[in-house]
């Protein structure tokens, strides 16, 4: 999260905040995905997802450890202030428009079948450290929503 | 906006514990998705396994294939992608920006020493 006053939404603000959780990795490998970790990824109970696939919906409700980087170069490099604890309330729905595609990616090594979405998200961060938080509010922006089935690596061959 | 009729239990994922203590076994961690975004590269000079919405979404992509939307390889399932963003008032009564792309995976997937699982993965 980033001061508004600096203008509409660019990568390149100030970042204050960044919630994630780490880079997936076997131990004792670090969380960090320049140790063959998986980028910002995290296991979730499978009841914490549900899909409709067909009509588009879908949903992703779960409650979330996670650690505060500050901004995504931290996150990244690991060169910055030590990581704090924090978590997230996460309620993201998905509503199909009728739009489908599908798609084959040899070179990409993917075949994927896509629903495109609407979306309604609540994500709720919060710094446990400092007992900073932040909401998602209803007025916001959707830049990208779809669902997809998707078959790759050896599944995909 | 819609809100969807499809619904899910909130449940909490702890994420500090020692990683043999919650379960995380290194036999079901699953291998990185192959490749890296170009964008990310040309933006924070690392290669990064992972593709932006704008390089992974159909719908919207001003390039000519699509990107993997995923961020774990070898998989077959379903994977949710939304990205969004706006403005909101945080616990120090100050308006700040917010943005987000939070993504589901939930299928199958074949784990570092190739042997087939089924679990859930979400990226924040």
């Amino acid at each position: 999260m980033v001061d508004p006053g600096l203008g509409p939404f660019d990568p390149g603000q100030v970042q204050i905040h960044d919630f994630n959780p780490g880079d997936l990795n076997d131990p004792p490998e670090d969380d960090w995905f320049q140790q063959g970790g998986l980028f910002w990824t995290a296991n979730v109970p499978r009841r914490s997802v549900s899909v409709r696939s067909g009509r588009g919906d879908a949903s992703f409700h779960v409650q979330q450890d996670l650690f505060d980087f500050f901004d995504v170069p931290n996150s990244v490099f690991r060169n910055g202030p030590p990581r704090h604890h924090a978590r997230a309330e996460v309620r993201i729905d998905w509503h199909g428009t009728g739009d489908r595609l599908r798609i084959r990616n040899r070179d990409a090594g993917f075949f994927a079948r896509y629903e495109r979405t609407e979306a309604n998200v609540f994500w709720r961060g919060e710094n446990l450290d400092t007992g900073y938080s932040l909401a998602t509010a209803d007025d916001q922006v959707i830049t990208s929503a779809f669902i997809a089935r998707v078959r790759s690596g050896s599944f995909f061959r | 906006m819609v809100t969807g009729a499809a619904a899910g239990a909130a449940v909490t994922v702890p994420l500090w514990a020692d990683a043999a203590e919650a379960g995380i076994r290194p036999s079901r961690v699953p291998k990185q998705v192959e490749g890296f975004s170009p964008l990310l590269l040309d933006g924070l000079g690392v290669e990064v396994p992972f593709f932006l919405p704008i390089e992974v979404d159909p719908f919207v992509t001003p390039f000519d294939q699509p990107a993997n939307p995923l961020t774990i390889g070898d998989f077959n399932g379903d994977v949710g992608v939304v990205e969004a963003d706006g403005v909101s008032t945080d616990s120090d009564g100050v308006e700040r920006r917010w943005a987000c792309d939070v993504r589901f995976m939930d299928g199958v997937y074949r784990d570092r020493n190739d042997k087939l699982k089924r679990a859930a993965f979400a990226f924040y």
